[in-house]
């Protein structure tokens, strides 16, 4: 790179990092001085403008809020809570977690188990009704002996022939017919 | 001759009688006598097995019972069935064989396997087979009700919006942001349906407070039943609901309906302030089919 042009880029990479710590927060909320650490006044800022802003700062940044001062890395420092608090504090969410899901566990099963009994019940009721009006069928004559069906099915076909039948035809019928009857007296009809 | 006359004319009356009644008898079966009988006495229009009723005193479902009242259905032997077809597409079509408890001439009594899973609510009809391997004409339609099983939603299953208003968020088990510096301590629960935890490290500026939103939507016959829900809150050095830290009650859940929207507003704003919950939906459908 030609020597001037290494100067020039030099220079403009010194202001833009310059510019950066200058805008590490909004522009009124920093008054660096040139010589201390840059000032944060948090009073003006979002919590998630805050935040970004404490991924910038250096620790030694003081940070105003609400009349209180106090340093990035203090705040940092707070951010991480004392070693055997942490352990105490994970360990009872953990145990309070795993009791609430054995309890919701517990409480799902005594609801799935209540559902399917209702099911149950439901089902036994309607084919406890199904059973009656199944017998009361039976009893009325929708159900008859075997052998009526087939003379039934018999007698279908004989009416069937019986259309196109010619004078020979309807003797044979006729006689067929004669001994259906008498096996309909014999299954009781 | 008078009486010759009268004689011929009334043999020509019955001969004309004979004649015009001829073809009537013949189109109500052509044979009068036994035959004629016969037909008083027993349908002799039934050809083949044929339908008549279903009897409709209980659900068409797995483990219940049906009757079927018809004609021709032969004696009971090998290959006797009675069928259930149910006109859902394919995977979850029914076409079930039923156990047949009675089969009477023109009565057949049978039973719903209990065993039938993997198909929809559809409507459906009966055939019977007779043990010739003639089928019957289809049923009247009759609507099959699938067993019914109850689940929890799987987490995989819901979609998560995560408010991002504490330093470390996370929803159903993924983290939605985090701040540097925030060495947050909590396990992450991927229990239930949804899940959530926001952690505050500091609460020196503004206020940690959001809502998250859950939804969720299910097919093929299955809808939200029920919710429950569990919560963990913290402070600084101890849990419970007097720490400042809150959950409030999840809202927005829907019974019987195959699409819910579930928001919960939560409170860490205070030191190292955590708040945690865990929401299990419930949700029933057709026994042996997904839900999505």
């Amino acid at each position: 790179m030609h020597p001037k042009a290494r100067i020039m880029s030099f220079t403009i990479g010194a202001v833009l990092l310059g510019l950066m710590l200058q805008t590490a927060a909004p522009g009124p909320a920093v008054a660096g001085g040139p010589v201390g650490p840059p000032t944060v006044k948090a009073d003006q800022m979002t919590r998630r403008q805050f935040r970004e802003q404490m991924k910038m700062l250096p620790d030694t940044a003081v940070i105003e809020f609400k009349g209180r001062r106090t340093t990035a890395g203090e705040i940092r420092a707070k951010m991480r809570l004392p070693a055997n608090v942490a352990e105490v504090r994970t360990k009872a969410v953990a145990a309070q977690l795993q009791a609430n899901a054995s309890q919701a566990q517990a409480r799902f099963a005594a609801a799935r188990a209540k559902f399917l009994q209702q099911q149950q019940a439901k089902l036994q009721a309607d084919n406890a009704k199904a059973m009656a009006e199944f017998t009361r069928l039976r009893q009325g004559g929708a159900a008859r002996a075997p052998q009526l069906d087939a003379i039934e099915q018999e007698a279908g076909q004989l009416f069937q022939r019986s259309k196109t039948a010619s004078p020979a035809e309807r003797a044979q019928i006729e006689q067929r017919a004669g001994q259906l009857l008498q096996q309909l007296q014999q299954v009781g009809r | 001759m008078a009486q010759h006359n009268r004689v011929s004319r009334i043999l020509t009356f019955v001969a004309l009688l004979v004649l015009v009644l001829a073809p009537l008898t013949a189109e109500a079966g052509g044979i009068g006598g036994a035959f004629a009988d016969l037909c008083k006495k027993i349908d002799c229009t039934c050809i083949g097995p044929n339908v008549k009723q279903v009897m409709l005193f209980s659900d068409f479902t797995p483990n219940g019972y049906v009757a079927i009242k018809g004609c021709g259905f032969g004696s009971y032997g090998t290959g006797s069935k009675l069928r259930l077809v149910g006109d859902a597409p394919a995977p979850y079509k029914l076409d079930v064989t039923l156990e047949i408890k009675e089969w009477q001439g023109g009565l057949i009594g049978a039973h719903i396997p209990v065993n039938v899973t993997g198909v929809t609510d559809q409507p459906a009809k009966f055939y019977v087979v007779t043990k010739n391997n003639v089928q019957s004409n289809q049923s009247q339609q009759v609507q099959f009700r699938a067993a019914q099983d109850i689940k929890l939603l799987p987490m995989a299953d819901v979609k998560s919006w995560c408010s991002t208003e504490a330093d470390e968020d996370w929803c159903n088990g993924t983290k939605a942001d985090s701040t540097p510096f925030c060495f947050a301590t909590f396990g992450i629960s991927t229990d239930g349906s949804a899940s959530a935890q926001h952690y505050t490290c500091h609460d020196w500026i503004g206020d940690d407070n959001g809502t998250d939103e859950f939804q969720a939507t299910l097919t093929k016959g299955w809808v939200f039943h029920d919710a429950d829900w569990t919560k963990v809150t913290c402070g600084s050095d101890q849990c419970g609901d007097y720490t400042g830290s809150t959950v409030s009650t999840p809202v927005g859940f829907q019974k019987d309906t195959t699409w819910t929207k579930v928001t919960v507003d939560w409170n860490t704003n205070n030191y190292h302030g955590y708040a945690g919950y865990n929401i299990y939906m419930y949700i029933i459908g057709p026994a042996g089919v997904p839900h999505k």
